[in-house]
């Protein structure tokens, strides 16, 4: 029996093999992979018509966005104490883009003077585009989290 | 004269790849850190444009999958509705009259759901392009069977 004796031999790991498996893994995942960075918007659907009324009666006060083709955008608000609608217009920049900059500095206006709003639905025009919603969208969410679209 | 013999190395060649096996092993880890394992599937069809925004905070979360792209209305990767550069066509559905309507297949998905009271979430991937009217007469078939809180898809950018 060799028990004891020191072995002076080399083991080689043939590690071609695994650099093979390496090989196909790395190019299946990074065909199939997407570098994209996607996220989302939250928000809600909403029927269009006249807002809800609270616990006291009296509807609760709503804020309602108007897309127009143009690129003006139209804030209609209703209820709480207020006696009549009030409609506010934003114009549009000449490109017939939203500016979405003056709606923004509008909408931080109204919600200093009218903190009870926590709420906004947004409708469009039918020949205004995905893109220029969702940035109104994303917009009026920095403001207000809370955001519907009229369906 | 006589020739000049050329000493003939025998010393054998061997490639060094345990460096290499290291990159691969960073670059394995790394892609599969990324690799999404989401049963739905959120990858945009290469016909789709999404919509940029700066920042969002909000994740896409596991739902429903409503596209909507040019030509076609797809609900769970299935074409559903064909559209004719983004409005609805005369004979909306794909194989006419007996096929399933888009309020149909919402309808159905919904009583698909485990919890059909809580499961009320979407996600839209629609095209940049998508006018107004489009979206929202998928959105309201989509509200009318109880789809009520939309995800919209878009693509962050720094």
């Amino acid at each position: 029996m060799n028990v004891g004796e020191s072995s002076s031999q080399e083991v080689d790991l043939n590690i071609a093999p695994i650099i093979d498996m390496f090989t196909v893994l790395i190019t299946y995942l990074i065909v199939t992979a997407s570098f994209l960075t996607l996220a989302a918007v939250d928000v809600g659907v909403s029927a269009t018509g006249t807002a809800a009324a609270t616990s006291a009666g009296r509807p609760s006060m709503s804020m309602l966005l108007e897309l127009k083709s143009g690129g003006d955008v139209n804030i209609a608000l209703q209820g709480g104490n207020l006696t009549h609608e009030i409609d506010i217009d934003v114009k549009g920049l000449p490109n017939s883009l939203q500016n979405v900059k003056a709606l923004e500095a509008r909408l931080r206006q109204l919600q200093a003077k009218w903190p009870q709003i926590k709420e906004v639905s947004v409708t469009a025009d039918p020949n205004i585009i995905y893109k220029n919603i969702v940035d109104v969208i994303h917009k009026v969410q920095s403001i207000m989290p809370k955001v519907y679209i009229s369906s | 004269m006589k020739p000049i013999k050329k000493k003939r190395k025998s010393t054998e060649m061997s490639l060094q790849i345990t460096s290499m096996a290291d990159i691969f092993m960073i670059l394995l880890v790394f892609l599969l850190k990324n690799y999404s394992t989401s049963i739905t599937s959120i990858t945009p069809s290469t016909h789709l444009t999404l919509p940029q925004v700066l920042k969002s905070n909000a994740q896409v979360r596991e739902s429903l999958k409503v596209e909507i792209s040019r030509n076609v209305v797809v609900v769970d990767d299935k074409p559903i509705v064909r559209l004719n550069n983004f409005q609805f066509a005369p004979s909306e559905t794909l194989h006419g009259a007996d096929s399933p309507t888009l309020e149909q297949v919402f309808a159905h998905q919904r009583k698909l759901l485990p919890i059909p009271n809580l499961g009320s979430g979407l996600v839209v991937m629609a095209d940049q392009q998508t006018p107004y009217s489009t979206l929202k007469r998928v959105v309201a078939s989509a509200a009318q069977a109880g789809f009520v809180n939309l995800q919209l898809v878009v693509v962050e950018t720094e």
